[in-house]
C-alpha cells in the first residue's frame, strides 16, 4: 500500500469526518478551520484526486442543488483501503504516544485526534 | 448548463476556467468557486476576499486538470490535413467562377504588392554586399554656402578630409576618397560613349568589394591616367579583345590607359557604375589641383569614405570628426561648414535626402509610401476575400455542422478554413508571379523608377524571392482568412445542420455592409484622384509657355563649341535660324543664382534662373523685348556685365517699370554688379510645377550647351538632314542628339511623372473598382439566393420586375450612399492638396466628383442588376414547388 503524505492524511480524515457531504469546498473549509492553515482550493482538489488515484477515495457526481449556481458537485467517500490506511496510521501513532508517558498529560492535542 | 448571471464568480474567471480546464472538472470547479466566494467574502472582506478567490481559481490551473486539447489532432495530424486540403481543392474546383473572382482579385493585388515590396527591399539592401559593409561609413556635410541662404545637407565633403581623418581620428582603419564629375565622351578609334563616372583613389577598391574581372586590384588606380571600365563598356569598345593596356581618350581631354575591368555590371550599389579613373589623374593636373586645394571649392564634388576599426563606436568617431571642423575648415567668405556627419554606407539608400548624392537613391519617405500602398492594395483584396467567403458561409454551414457533430472542435474548423485560405492564397501568389513577367518591365519603364536610378531586378532563383513570396502568401492568408474562419467555426452544429437562416442576420451581415462601404469609398477616392490627374496632365500639355516652339529643334552640343556648330549650319537653305542657350527652359533643370540690390539683407535675396545665350535667342524663341535692347556680340558678360532680365525680376527687386529699369544695376551672387540692358516679357522658364521666377540672361558663348535650330515650313526632313550633316562635319565622336522642342515639352520630366502617376493610380483605381464589384457580385448573389422564396411569393402576389429590382438594390444604394458621403470629401481634400503642388492647375470642379460618383453608381447598379434580374424574371413556380 502506498504511504500517505501529511496533507493527504488530513484530507482523507476530513472526507471521513464529513461522511456524505465531502467535496472540494467542504473539505477545504473543514481543513482551514480545524488546522488554521491557509489552503487554496486547488491544493485540496489535487490531493483529493491523488488519493483517488491511489485507491483511498472514490467519487461520483452528486445532484444539482440551488446553491453554487445550480452546479453539481463531485462527492468523495473513503474506500476500504482508505479506512484501512487511516487505522494503520493511527495505530502507529498511538504506539508512539504510549511510549511517551509525560506528553500524555499535556492537554488539547485534539488537532490530530478528532477522528 | 448556462451559468446564472447573478453569479459571484467574475465572468472573466469563468472564461479562463472554461478555456483551461477539462470538461470532467469544469462544472465541479465552477460550483466550488461559486460556493467558496461567499466564504472568502465572509472571512476576508469584499475586496480582499475577491483577491483570494482569484488565487483559488489560479490554483486550479494544474496540469492534472488541463483540457486534453491536442489529442485528436495528435493521433491523425496528417490525415486531417490531407482531408482539409482535399476539401479545399474540391471547393476551389466546384465553385470555379467564385474561386476565379477570388483568385484573380488576390493575384493581381499580390503582384502589385510584390513589386512594390521587392523594389523597396532592393533599394534598402543596396551596398550590403561589401565584405566590411558593417564597418564602412560615408562622411557628409551640413554646409552653408555663400550663395545660399540656409545650410543644407550635401553628400560631399572637402577633398582633403580623407587624409585628415586617416591621420587624426583614432578608430579609423583606412579612408578612401572619390570625386564625381568624370563626364564627357570616352573615345576609342572613332567610337564614342557618354561617361558618367568618377575618380577614386586605390583605397577605394580596398574598402569596397568591387571585384575586377581583369587587371590588378591593388595597382589599377595608382598611376595617373588609369581607367577601370565596366564589362558593358569594355564589350562595346573592344568586343572580345583584351582591353587592358588600351589607350582611350576623353573628347577634349586627356588620354587614359585601361588598367582594369569590373567583374559585374549589376552590383547593387549606389555608385553610378561607369568608368572609374584614378584619383592621381586629378592630382597631376594643375587646374584640378587648384580646385582641390581650397575646401570651399572642393566641397561640391568630393566624397570621403572610411573603414572603421573593429569595435570602434560610431558616436565616438562622429565626435572626433566634428572636432576637426574648427581646426581645418574654419568659416571663409561666408562659407560655413556647420557639421560633418558620419553615416553607415548601408544607410545612404532609403536615407535622408541630400544634395550632391553619390548616385540616385529613393528617399526613406518614398519607401514608406510604396510599402503602405502595397499594404493598402493587399487589404482591399483581402477584404474582398472576406466579403465573398462570409457571404457564402451559409453554403458551408452544413459542412461545419456535420464536422462538429462528428467531434471536430472549434479549433479544427478554424484550422480547416485557414488551410483553405492558404491554398487559395498559394494559388494566387503563383499566378501573381506569372503576372510579374509583364508587370516588372512596365514598372521599370515608369519615369519615377528610371529617375531613381534603380531597376527592379527580380532574381527568380534566389531564396530571398521565394521567402518574400511565401511570406506574402501567408500574410495575405492570415489577413484574409482569420475572420471567415472565426465566423464559420462559431456555428452551432444543431442550427447549422438545420440550415437556420438567422445565421445571415448575425455578425456577418454587419461586416459585409462595412466592407461594401470601405471598398466603394476607396474606389471612389482613387477614381476621383485619377480623373483629376488626367485632367491636370492634359491641362499642362496645353499651357502656353510664351515661347514660339513650333518647328524649333534643340540640338545637344555636349562639349562641341556652339560657334563651331553654328558656323557649320550657316548658309543652309533648310535652316531658318539658329540660336544657342545653356539650358532648355521649362524642362525642370535650372541654374540658380541669388540676386539682390545694395542694402538687401541675406534673407531678402531672391532666387533667380540664369541662362547663357547668344544674340539670336530672343528672336528665335519669339520672346518680346519690352524695353532696352537685345544682347549683342559686343556685350560679352565677362567684360560688359550687361544682362537681360524678365519683368518678374524687376518686380522682385523693385526696380520699377521696364522703361525705368534700363541702365539700373543689381547684384548677382555675392558681389557681381550687373547692368540691365533690356527687359523681356515673362515666359515660363521652369517646369509647370513652378511659377514664373526672376530670369537673368547673359551673353556667354562658352556656356552654351544647346543649339536651337528653326526649320522653315515644310522642310522638316531637310532640316534634320542638315543638322546631322553639320554634326558629322564637325567630326565629333558622339552621335548627334536632337529633338523638337514641342516633343521635349511633352516628354518633360514633370509630365512624365504625371503620366506615370495617373497610370499607376488609375491602375489601382480600376483594380479597386473591379475588386469592389467582385465583392458586390458575391454579396448580391447571396442576397438573391436567400430571398428566392420571398421574391417568388411577391411575384405570385402581383409584384412586377421593376419593384423587385428596386427591392433588391435598395440596400446597396444606401451603402453606396454612405460610401459617397465618406469618400467624396476625402477625395476632394487629397486631390486638392495634390493640385496645390502645381503653379498651373485646374479647378477642382464638382464635375469630377459627379463623374466619379456616376461611374461608381453605374458599375454598381449593373453589377447588382445582373444578379437580381434573373431572380426577378424567374418563374415563381420553379422556386416554390419544392416546398
Amino acid at each position: 500500500m502506498e504511504p500517505l503524505g501529511n496533507l493527504e492524511e488530513l484530507v482523507l480524515l476530513s472526507v471521513c469526518a464529513l461522511s456524505d457531504d465531502a467535496y472540494g469546498v467542504t473539505v477545504h473549509r473543514l481543513l482551514t478551520e480545524e488546522t488554521g492553515r491557509q489552503l487554496t482550493i486547488g491544493a485540496v482538489h489535487t490531493t483529493l484526486y491523488r488519493l483517488q488515484d491511489k485507491g483511498f477515495l472514490s467519487s461520483q457526481m452528486g445532484g444539482a442543488t440551488n446553491e453554487r449556481g445550480g452546479r453539481r458537485k463531485r462527492v468523495f467517500t473513503a474506500t476500504g483501503a482508505g479506512l484501512e490506511i487511516l487505522r494503520e496510521s493511527r495505530s502507529i501513532r498511538e504506539r508512539f504516544w504510549g511510549a511517551i508517558p509525560k506528553l500524555d498529560r499535556i492537554p488539547s492535542l485534539d488537532t490530530l485526534t478528532f477522528a | 448548463m448556462e451559468p446564472k448571471r447573478n453569479s459571484a464568480v467574475p465572468p472573466f474567471m469563468d472564461q479562463l476556467l472554461e478555456w483551461f480546464c477539462s470538461h470532467d472538472h469544469i462544472e465541479e470547479f465552477r460550483g466550488d468557486l461559486e460556493e467558496l466566494s461567499e466564504y472568502r467574502t465572509e472571512r476576508h472582506g469584499r475586496s480582499f476576499g475577491k483577491l483570494i478567490l482569484w488565487i483559488d481559481a489560479l490554483s486550479l490551473f494544474r496540469v492534472r486538470f488541463r483540457k486534453k486539447r491536442l489529442s485528436n489532432r495528435q493521433i491523425y495530424p496528417f490525415a486531417m490535413l490531407k482531408n482539409y486540403l482535399f476539401v479545399a481543392l474540391r471547393n476551389v474546383k466546384r465553385h470555379a467562377a467564385f474561386s476565379l473572382l477570388n483568385i484573380l482579385g488576390l493575384s493581381v493585388s499580390m503582384a502589385v504588392g510584390l513589386i512594390l515590396i521587392l523594389f523597396v527591399q532592393q533599394a534598402g539592401t543596396q551596398d550590403e554586399f561589401h565584405e566590411n559593409a558593417d564597418r564602412l561609413v560615408r562622411v557628409y556635410s551640413d554646409f552653408k554656402a555663400s550663395f545660399n541662404r540656409y545650410n543644407a545637407l550635401y553628400g560631399t565633403t572637402p577633398a582633403n578630409l580623407a587624409e585628415i581623418m586617416a591621420a587624426e581620428v583614432p578608430g579609423i582603419e583606412k579612408t578612401a576618397k572619390m570625386r564625381r564629375g568624370f563626364r564627357g565622351t570616352l573615345v576609342f578609334e572613332g567610337n564614342g560613349l557618354a561617361l558618367n563616372g568618377f575618380w577614386a583613389d586605390p583605397a577605394f577598391l580596398e574598402l569596397f568589394s568591387f571585384d575586377l574581372a581583369a587587371g590588378d586590384k591593388a595597382s589599377a588606380l595608382v598611376n595617373p591616367g588609369s581607367l577601370i571600365l565596366t564589362p558593358a563598356e569594355a564589350e562595346k569598345f573592344f568586343g572580345k579583345e583584351d582591353p587592358i593596356g588600351k589607350v582611350m581618350s576623353v573628347e577634349n581631354g586627356r588620354e587614359y590607359t585601361v588598367t582594369g575591368v569590373l567583374a559585374r555590371n549589376d552590383y547593387e550599389t549606389i555608385f553610378p557604375l561607369s568608368a572609374i579613373a584614378s584619383y592621381s589623374t586629378l592630382e597631376s593636373d594643375s587646374v584640378e589641383v587648384a580646385a582641390l586645394e581650397s575646401w570651399t571649392e572642393s566641397i561640391y564634388r568630393s566624397f570621403t569614405f572610411a573603414l572603421l576599426e573593429k569595435g570602434a563606436e560610431l558616436p565616438d568617431i562622429q565626435n572626433r570628426v566634428s572636432r576637426l571642423i574648427p581646426v581645418h575648415f574654419p568659416e571663409r567668405d561666408n562659407n560655413n561648414l556647420v557639421d560633418l556627419r558620419v553615416q553607415p554606407i548601408t544607410e545612404i539608400s532609403l536615407g535622408t535626402v541630400m544634395g550632391n548624392e553619390i548616385g540616385a537613391t529613393i528617399p526613406g519617405v518614398m519607401a514608406w509610401f510604396l510599402a503602405s500602398l502595397a499594404l493598402m492594395i493587399l487589404m482591399t483584396a483581402s477584404f474582398n476575400y472576406v466579403g465573398l467567403t462570409v457571404s457564402r458561409s451559409l453554403k458551408r454551414a452544413k459542412e461545419v455542422g456535420v464536422r462538429k457533430v462528428f467531434g471536430a472542435a472549434k479549433s479544427h474548423i478554424l484550422s480547416q478554413f485557414i488551410v483553405e485560405t492558404v491554398v487559395v492564397s498559394i494559388i494566387s501568389v503563383m499566378i501573381a508571379v506569372l503576372f510579374l513577367q509583364w508587370m516588372v518591365p512596365a514598372f521599370n519603364g515608369f519615369a519615377m523608377v528610371i529617375e531613381s536610378g534603380l531597376r527592379l531586378n527580380i532574381d527568380y532563383t534566389s531564396v530571398n524571392f521565394y521567402a518574400v513570396t511565401a511570406g506574402f502568401a501567408l500574410i495575405t492568408a492570415l489577413i484574409a482568412g482569420i475572420y471567415p474562419a472565426l465566423f464559420l467555426s462559431r456555428f452551432q452544429p444543431a442550427e447549422a445542420v438545420k440550415g437556420a437562416t438567422d445565421l445571415s442576420r448575425s455578425g456577418g451581415s454587419k461586416l459585409r455592409k462595412t466592407l461594401v462601404v470601405v471598398q466603394f469609398s476607396m474606389s471612389l477616392i482613387f477614381l476621383v484622384i485619377t480623373v483629376t490627374m488626367m485632367r491636370q496632365a492634359s491641362f499642362l500639355q496645353e499651357v502656353d509657355y510664351g515661347i514660339k516652339t513650333e518647328r524649333l529643334i534643340n540640338v545637344r552640343l555636349f562639349d562641341v563649341p556652339y560657334a563651331r556648330f553654328r558656323d557649320q549650319l550657316a548658309g543652309n537653305s533648310a535652316i531658318e535660324a539658329v540660336s544657342g542657350i545653356s539650358l532648355i527652359p521649362a524642362m525642370g533643370s535650372r541654374s540658380d543664382v541669388w540676386v539682390s540690390t545694395p542694402g538687401m539683407t541675406e534673407e531678402e535675396m531672391v532666387r533667380g534662373f540664369q541662362f547663357s545665350i547668344d544674340e539670336h535667342l530672343v528672336d528665335n524663341f519669339g520672346l518680346t523685348l519690352l524695353s532696352g535692347r537685345n544682347l549683342s556680340a559686343e556685350m560679352d558678360f565677362e567684360t560688359s556685365r550687361k544682362v537681360l532680365v524678365n519683368e518678374f525680376l524687376l518686380q522682385s527687386l523693385q526696380l520699377g517699370l521696364p522703361e525705368e529699369a534700363i541702365g539700373q544695376t543689381f547684384i548677382m551672387g555675392d558681389s557681381t554688379v550687373v547692368e540691365i540692358a533690356g527687359v523681356l516679357k515673362n515666359f515660363q522658364s521652369d517646369d509647370l510645377s513652378e511659377a514664373i521666377a526672376p530670369n537673368i540672361f547673359i551673353y556667354d558663348l562658352q556656356s552654351i550647351r544647346w543649339a536651337n535650330v528653326r526649320i522653315p515650313v515644310g522642310q522638316e526632313s531637310g532640316g534634320a538632314e542638315a543638322i546631322t550633316a553639320a554634326w558629322k562635319a564637325i567630326g565629333y565622336a558622339r552621335q548627334v542628339e536632337f529633338e523638337s522642342f514641342e516633343a521635349q515639352l511633352q516628354n518633360s520630366f514633370i509630365l512624365g511623372i504625371l503620366r506615370d502617376m495617373y497610370r499607376l493610380i488609375g491602375f489601382i483605381a480600376v483594380l479597386t473598382v473591379i475588386i469592389a464589384c467582385l465583392g458586390l457580385v458575391g454579396i448580391a448573389s447571396f442576397n438573391v439566393e436567400r430571398r428566392t422564396k420571398e421574391i417568388s411569393i411577391r411575384k405570385v402576389l402581383g409584384a412586377d420586375i421593376s419593384s423587385i429590382l428596386r427591392l433588391l438594390s435598395k440596400e446597396f444604394l444606401v451603402l453606396i450612399g454612405i460610401a459617397t458621403v465618406i469618400s467624396l470629401p476625402v477625395a476632394y481634400f487629397i486631390a486638392n492638396m495634390w493640385l496645390q503642388t502645381f503653379a498651373y492647375r485646374i479647378d477642382l470642379g464638382i464635375g469630377m466628383m459627379l463623374f466619379g460618383l456616376g461611374s461608381v453608381l453605374l458599375i454598381a447598379l449593373v453589377t447588382i442588376g445582373s444578379q437580381s434580374l434573373w431572380a426577378a424574371m424567374a418563374n415563381p413556380i420553379d422556386n416554390l414547388h419544392n416546398e
